[in-house]
C-alpha cells in the first residue's frame, strides 16, 4: 500500500507538500527491475512544487455523446427531445442521469459534472483538435493538454511522459486530429501509442521489429558496443546519464519480456479485470491506472481510432447518426458505465484519487432534437464532462442547460478552461503558462475546485 | 450564531462614519499601502496560487502582490458587508482569525499570533482600517550590504537590511515588510527576515522586493575542498583570465584541453553543425603545423558550412517556416540570412534590418521577421526576448512579480510596433508591411494612450510623423545599450559552450543574474569595439582554453553546472544527427522542396511538408529528436530531453535502419570492392568519432566480422554498435 502522506499539511505555494510527495516517488514499485530507476529526483522536486495532479487521465469520448441520454437527461421535455431513457436518482442531490449509467449513478460522490460544455467547432477532426488543445487548428496547431504537461514535467523515470492508450490517434475517415501531440512544442511531446484490444492483449507499434532484427540481434549489437565502450573511458554527464537511461529503458522493451510487465494486464486479478469489462475501452482503463501508478503524467484514452459507427472499418465512436438510441442502450453506455465505475473505485481504493485527476468527455454533444433517422446529430452548443480527483470538488453539479438541453444557461465552460484547470492542477500556474506560450486567455473552472 | 448578529447590526454606512472619523483624527500609524499590503504579501496571501489569483480563494481577492491598493482596501474592510474587520475586537477580525488557523484556513498557518506582521494588521484595525489615498511613492530600495558579497567557509551566513526612500524624502528600514527570494535554494536560502545561509558553494542571487520597487544582491559562497590545488594551464586570452579566477575562487580546477580528434570534431560540429569527413580527419590528425588548430578554426569560419549552420541558428529564434511565412519566403528568409552570416554583416546592422524592414515580404526578405509577429504585443514580446534577453509576457498583464518591468514598461515598450499594418497580397503568400501615420496602444487599466518608452532613457515626445520603429531600432543598438550585446554575445557562447553565462539565454533578469559577470562584461565589450563582429567574437571563444578544455570532470569540478570548468557533453542536435548517420552510412536523408544534396542542419524551415500524404512519417526522425516547429522565439523550442521515442528510434527505427541495410551503403561498397576488413573499421572510425581505432577497438570490431559468415550483415551490425557509442550521438 502506498503511503500519500499527510496532505492536510500542504500549504498554498506547494499543493502537495514536497515531503509527502518523495514517499510517493520512492515508495513507486520498481515495474522495470534493475537499470530502470523511478523518478529522478530533479523530476520529482519540480512536481512537487505545485502539483495537486501527480497525473491526469483523461477519457476521451471520441464521436460526440449524446448528453441528453448520459449525464444532462430533459425529463420533461416533449417527447422528441428527451429520448425513450428513464431517469433514475444519483448520490448527488440534484443529479439525475439516465438509467443507462446506473453504476455511475452510485458514484456520483466521487466525482462532479460539467453541464455546460460548449466548443467552437462542429465537426469531428475540428471540434477534436479545440477539445484537447483549447484553439482550432488554424492558423496553429497548439499543443495537446497532454503534451503541455509533459513537456512541463520532462522525463518521468523509464517511460514516456504522456500516453495515448486505445486503438490510436483518433480520426474520422478522411483524417487524423490534428491537435493529437506536441503542436507547437514540437514532435518531441507527441504522445506514446499503445493499443489495447478487449482480451487486454497490448500492442505497442514503435516495438514491433523491423524486417531482419530479432531480440537476439539487438543483444549481439548492444554487447557489441558495451565491448568497444569497455576500451575507452565513457562520457559522463546529466545529458549522458539521461539518454543511458532511454537507452536502456527502449532496450529492455525491445527485449526483455519482462520490461513490458507495466503494460501486461494478466497479471492483474481476474475480478479486476472483469470489473473494467473485457472491452478495449475497459482494459484501457485498467492499463491507464497501471501507468499512472508507475508515476506517468499523463494518459489518454482514447474511446475509439474513428469516430464512425457502422461505416467500414468504423470501430463505433460516439457518432451516433443512426441507431442512437440502440447503441447508447446495448453497448457504449454499459461498456462506459462500467469501465469508469472500475476506474473511479480502483483509484479510490489504492489512494490513487488524492492526487490524480480523471476526465471524462467527448469533442461535442449531440442535438436534443431527435433527427428523422431517430437519431441525434453532432451539436457543439452543449455537452459535458466528468471530473474527479487531484483536488476537484466531487458530488455537484457545475452549470446548466436549458430546458431542452441545447445551450447552457449558465457561462458556457469551454475546452480552453478545461486545458487551463489541467494545467494549473497540473502545477503549471500562469507564469509557466506564458512563458510555455500556452493556453494563452484560457481561464480556471473555479467551480470546480 | 454571535458572528450572524454582528452582521446584521454593521452595515456600508456605520464602516464610512469610523474610516472618516480615523483619517481626521490624525491618530493613524499603520499605513495600509506601506505596512499592511507588503506585510500580506510578504506572508504570500496575495501570490498567484493563493488570493491573488485572478478569482481569488474562498471568495477572498486580493489584487497580485498588492498591485492594486485601492481595489484591496475595498475588498479587505469594505466587501461582504465588512465581515473581514471587526473594528470592536481586532483579534477577532476574520483577516487575522483565517492566516492564524484559529478558523480553518486552507492556506495553512500564515501569521504567528503576536508576530509582527499580526502586531501591525491587528493595530492598523485598531486604528480603524485608515486607507487614506496615498501619494507618498517609494521611490529607492537599498540593500546593505550592497551589489555582491563574497561568504568564505566557514561563515556562511549574512544578515541582509532593506532601506525605502520615498517621493517625500523620508525613509525607513523595511527589511520586516519586504519580501526575499533566493535564485538557487540549493546554494543557500533566505529566510522572511532577511537571513541568508549558504547550503553549499556556488553563487545566488537574492531578490528583494518592496512595494513596485526590486533590487538584488550576488553572494558568492567559497569553500576549498580538502586535497585541493589550483592547477591551469597559461591563459590564452582574456576569457580564460575571467574564467580561471572565478574557478579559483570556487575551487573548481579546469579540466585538461582536448588533444587534437577531440578539437577537430568539437570544431566541426559547432560551427558548421558537420561531423568532418573521414579524410579531413585523417590529413588533421598527421598535420604537424603547430598553429593547425587557428589555421582550421579561420577556414571554418570562411566556409560556406559555417554561414548555412548559424543562419538555420537564426531560423529557429525568427519563426522561419513555411507555416508562418508561406513557402516562397521560406527559402528567401533562409538565403537572406545566410547571406547576412556569410558577408559577416554586423549584428547592430542586422537587427536594425530586422526591426525596421517594410515593404514586400519577398522583395525584402527580411521583413519577414514582422511579418510572423501577430500584433504590436506580439511583435514587442518576440522583439523583447531576442534582442532584450526577456521574457516580458507577465507585464502584460501585471507587474512583473520577479523583475524590474512593470505594466506601464510592457506598453510603453509596445507603442513602438503600434503603427505596423501588413496587408497579404495573395501572390504566393506575398505579404506588405507599411506604417501608418496614427496608432498608439491604450494601457488596459488606466485607459489613456501610452506613449513609446524604453528602459533608462525613459518616455520619448516623438513628432507625428517620425518612425517609431527606426527610433527604437537607433536606441537597441546604441553601443550604450545595456541589453543589446550582453544578450548575443551570451547567445553566441551558449551555442559554442553548451550553456549561456545567463541561462537560459533569453532571460535576462535580477532573479537570474550572470554566472560570470566579468566575463560578460568583458566579451561585451570586446563585441562592441569589433563592431558587432559575430566572427571575431566566435573565433575569440573557440581559441580560449575554456573551449578547448576536456568534457572529462574531474574530483574537484564534478558538480560544477555552470562555470566552464569543463565542458558538459551534449547530445547532436536532430539534423546534425541525421546528417552524421548519413555520412557515415553514405545514405544520407533526402528532403521535400530541396536538392537531394542539401543537408538536415542547412534545411530551410521543418515544415516543407510533402504533399503526397504516404509519406508522412519520414520527418519523424528529425521531429522526435527534438527539432522545433519554429512557431516561437524561444531559444527554448528545441527539445533536447533524452527520451524514449528517440531511443527506439536508433533500435528499431525505419530511417536508421534503412541506411544501416541498404545496399550501396558505404561500408557495403568497400566490401563489394573487396576493401581488407581493417581498413575498413578504420574508416568508419574516422568517419564516425573524427579518430583512428585503438587497438582493443580494432581487435573487437575484426574479432567480430571475421567470425561471421554473412559480411555485410556483421558491418551493419558494426556500425550500429560505433554510431550507438555515446561518443558518437554526443558532442563532447
Amino acid at each position: 500500500m502506498l503511503d500519500f502522506g499527510n496532505f492536510k499539511t500542504r500549504d498554498c505555494e506547494n499543493g502537495i507538500g514536497r515531503r509527502s510527495f518523495l514517499k510517493t516517488a520512492s515508495a513507486l514499485p520498481f515495474a522495470f527491475g534493475a537499470g530502470y530507476g523511478g523518478l529522478d529526483l530533479e523530476a520529482a522536486r519540480k512536481l512537487g512544487d505545485r502539483a495537486k495532479a501527480k497525473s491526469v487521465i483523461l477519457l476521451w469520448l471520441w464521436g460526440g455523446p449524446s448528453h441528453i441520454d448520459t449525464f444532462d437527461p430533459k425529463p420533461d421535455a416533449p417527447m422528441e427531445y428527451r429520448g425513450p431513457f428513464g431517469v433514475i436518482p444519483t448520490k448527488t442531490d440534484g443529479l439525475q442521469v439516465t438509467e443507462l449509467l446506473p453504476q455511475l449513478a452510485k458514484r456520483s460522490h466521487l466525482y462532479s459534472v460539467i453541464r455546460s460544455m460548449q466548443t467552437t467547432n462542429g465537426g469531428h477532426p475540428g471540434a477534436g483538435t479545440v477539445g484537447l488543445t483549447g484553439y482550432e487548428e488554424n492558423p496553429t496547431v497548439h499543443p495537446n493538454f497532454g503534451s503541455i504537461v509533459s513537456k512541463h514535467r520532462g522525463r518521468s523515470g523509464a517511460l514516456p511522459p504522456f500516453f495515448y492508450l486505445g486503438q490510436g490517434i483518433p480520426r474520422d475517415l478522411p483524417r487524423r486530429i490534428e491537435g493529437y501531440g506536441g503542436g507547437t512544442l514540437g514532435k518531441a511531446y507527441d504522445p506514446f501509442l499503445v493499443s489495447c484490444s478487449e482480451n487486454g492483449k497490448v500492442g505497442i507499434p514503435t516495438l514491433d521489429l523491423l524486417s531482419g532484427m530479432t531480440p537476439n540481434r539487438i543483444h549481439d549489437r548492444r554487447r557489441l558496443m558495451a565491448q568497444l565502450d569497455d576500451t575507452s573511458r565513457t562520457l559522463e554527464g546529466a545529458g549522458v546519464a539521461g539518454w543511458n537511461q532511454a537507452h536502456h529503458a527502449a532496450y529492455g522493451l525491445l527485449t526483455d519480456p519482462k520490461a513490458r510487465d507495466s503494460f501486461d494486464l494478466t497479471t492483474e486479478s481476474q475480478s479486476t479485470r472483469d470489473a473494467y469489462g473485457q472491452t478495449s475501452f475497459g482494459q484501457s482503463c485498467l492499463l491507464a491506472r497501471r501507468l499512472v501508478e508507475t508515476g506517468v503524467p499523463y494518459v489518454q484514452v482514447n474511446w475509439s481510432e474513428y469516430v464512425e459507427t457502422f461505416t467500414p472499418n468504423g470501430d463505433f465512436g460516439w457518432d451516433t447518426h443512426i441507431y442512437n438510441f440502440e447503441l447508447l442502450q446495448d453497448r457504449h453506455c454499459p461498456i462506459f458505465d462500467r469501465a469508469f465505475s472500475a476506474l473511479l473505485d480502483d483509484m479510490n481504493s489504492r489512494g490513487l484519487l488524492e492526487d490524480t485527476l480523471v476526465i471524462a468527455t467527448g469533442e461535442f454533444g449531440r442535438t436534443p432534437k431527435i433527427s428523422n433517422r431517430a437519431a441525434r446529430e453532432h451539436h457543439k452548443d452543449c455537452y459535458f464532462s466528468v471530473w474527479a480527483g487531484a483536488g476537484i470538488q466531487p458530488g455537484r453539479v457545475i452549470g446548466e442547460s436549458d430546458k431542452r438541453g441545447e445551450h447552457p444557461v449558465t457561462e458556457p465552460i469551454t475546452p480552453l478552461m478545461m486545458g487551463t484547470t489541467i494545467a494549473e492542477l497540473s502545477g503549471i500556474g500562469a507564469r509557466e503558462r506564458a512563458e510555455m506560450n500556452v493556453l494563452d486567455g484560457g481561464k480556471i473552472i473555479h467551480e470546480l475546485l | 450564531m454571535v458572528g450572524q448578529i454582528y452582521m446584521k447590526i454593521r452595515c456600508p454606512v456605520l464602516s464610512l462614519v469610523v474610516f472618516g472619523h480615523m483619517i481626521c483624527d490624525g491618530k493613524s500609524h499603520v499605513s495600509f499601502n506601506h505596512e499592511v499590503l507588503p506585510i500580506l504579501s510578504k506572508q504570500g496571501c496575495s501570490q498567484g496560487s493563493c488570493h491573488g489569483s485572478p478569482h481569488g480563494k474562498g471568495h477572498f481577492r486580493l489584487s497580485l502582490r498588492a498591485f492594486d491598493p485601492s481595489l484591496d482596501s475595498h475588498t479587505i474592510f469594505r466587501e461582504e458587508l465588512g465581515r473581514r474587520i471587526n473594528l470592536i475586537e481586532p483579534s477577532k477580525s476574520l483577516l487575522l482569525l483565517k492566516p492564524t488557523m484559529a478558523i480553518a484556513h486552507e492556506g495553512g498557518e500564515r501569521l504567528k499570533p503576536d508576530g509582527y506582521a499580526y502586531n501591525l494588521i491587528r493595530e492598523w484595525i485598531r486604528e480603524g482600517c485608515p486607507t487614506p489615498v496615498e501619494d507618498n511613492q517609494c521611490v529607492e530600495l537599498e540593500i546593505t550590504p550592497g551589489e555582491s558579497k563574497l561568504l568564505k567557509w566557514p561563515e556562511f551566513s549574512l544578515q541582509l537590511g532593506a532601506r525605502a526612500t520615498f517621493s517625500d524624502g523620508s525613509s525607513r528600514d523595511v527589511t520586516r515588510l519586504a519580501v526575499f527570494t533566493t535564485s538557487d535554494e540549493n546554494i543557500a536560502v533566505v529566510d522572511g527576515s532577511g537571513k541568508v545561509t549558504g547550503n553549499s558553494r556556488g553563487q545566488v542571487a537574492i531578490l528583494v522586493r518592496y512595494l513596485e520597487q526590486v533590487q538584488s544582491i550576488r553572494i558568492t559562497f567559497s569553500r576549498k575542498p580538502e586535497g585541493f590545488t589550483w592547477k591551469a594551464p597559461p591563459a590564452v586570452n582574456y576569457i580564460d583570465d575571467k574564467v580561471y579566477a572565478k574557478l579559483r575562487l570556487l575551487h573548481y580546477p579546469p579540466s585538461p584541453l582536448i588533444a587534437d580528434a577531440a578539437f577537430l570534431r568539437r570544431i566541426h560540429l559547432d560551427l558548421t553543425g558537420l561531423l568532418p569527413q573521414a579524410e579531413v580527419a585523417r590529413t588533421f590528425l598527421s598535420d604537424e603545423t603547430p598553429a593547425k588548430r587557428s589555421q582550421l578554426i579561420e577556414s571554418l569560419l570562411d566556409s560556406p558550412d559555417y554561414a548555412k549552420y548559424w543562419a538555420r541558428k537564426w531560423g529557429d529564434l525568427l519563426r522561419l517556416s513555411r507555416k508562418q511565412v508561406g513557402e516562397s519566403a521560406v527559402y528567401k528568409f533562409a538565403d537572406w540570412l545566410e547571406r547576412s552570416i556569410s558577408a559577416n554583416q554586423p549584428y547592430d546592422d542586422f537587427a536594425r534590418d530586422l526591426l525596421t524592414a517594410k515593404g514586400s515580404s519577398l522583395l525584402n526578405p527580411e521583413a519577414n521577421f514582422i511579418r510572423t509577429t501577430i500584433n504590436a504585443e506580439d511583435a514587442m514580446e518576440s522583439t523583447a526576448q531576442l534582442f532584450l534577453g526577456s521574457r516580458i509576457q507577465c507585464a502584460k498583464c501585471h507587474n512583473h512579480p520577479f523583475e524590474r518591468w512593470t505594466q506601464d514598461n510592457y506598453y510603453g515598450l509596445t507603442a513602438f510596433f503600434a503603427r505596423i499594418k501588413t496587408k497579404k497580397l495573395g501572390n504566393g503568400g506575398e505579404t506588405f508591411i507599411w506604417d501608418a501615420k496614427k496608432g498608439e496602444v491604450r494601457h488596459p487599466v488606466a485607459g489613456r494612450h501610452v506613449a513609446p518608452w524604453v528602459p533608462d532613457t525613459g518616455a520619448f515626445v516623438l513628432p507625428p510623423d517620425k518612425d517609431r520603429r527606426q527610433v527604437f531600432a537607433e536606441w537597441l543598438t546604441k553601443p550604450s545599450n545595456p541589453f543589446f550585446a550582453r544578450v548575443e554575445v551570451n547567445r553566441i557562447w551558449a551555442a559554442l559552450m553548451g550553456i549561456g553565462i545567463v541561462e537560459p539565454v533569453d532571460d535576462f533578469r535580477d532573479t537570474n543574474p550572470p554566472s560570470n559577470e566579468p566575463l560578460l562584461e568583458e566579451l561585451s565589450r570586446d563585441f562592441i569595439r569589433s563592431g558587432f563582429d559575430r566572427r571575431h567574437l566566435i573565433r575569440t571563444i573557440v581559441s580560449s582554453n575554456v573551449y578547448q578544455t576536456s568534457g572529462e570532470s574531474n574530483e574537484f569540478n564534478r558538480d560544477d553546472t555552470r562555470f566552464f570548468s569543463f565542458r558538459e557533453p551534449r547530445r547532436l542536435e536532430a539534423e546534425q544527427l541525421v546528417d552524421a548517420l548519413g555520412q557515415v552510412t553514405g545514405k544520407p536523408m533526402n528532403f521535400y522542396g530541396v536538392p537531394v544534396t542539401v543537408k538536415a542542419v542547412h534545411l530551410p524551415a521543418p515544415d516543407l511538408a510533402q504533399r503526397n500524404r504516404s509519406m508522412i512519417g519520414d520527418t519523424e526522425f528529425l521531429k522526435v529528436f527534438g527539432q522545433p516547429e519554429r512557431q516561437t522565439v524561444c531559444s527554448c523550442e528545441r527539445a533536447g530531453d533524452a527520451g524514449l521515442g528517440q531511443a527506439l528510434q536508433l533500435f528499431n527505427g525505419k530511417l536508421f535502419h534503412g541506411m544501416l541495410t541498404a545496399g550501396d551503403s558505404l561500408f557495403r561498397k568497400s566490401l563489394l570492392a573487396k576493401k581488407p576488413l581493417p581498413e575498413i573499421v578504420e574508416h568508419l572510425h574516422l568517419s564516425a568519432l573524427s579518430r583512428f581505432p585503438n587497438e582493443k577497438e580494432k581487435a573487437i570490431a575484426l574479432a567480430y566480422l571475421e567470425k561471421a559468415t554473412d559480411k555485410g550483415k556483421a558491418l551493419e551490425d558494426l556500425c550500429w554498435a560505433i554510431l550507438n557509442r555515446n561518443e558518437f550521438l554526443f558532442n563532447h
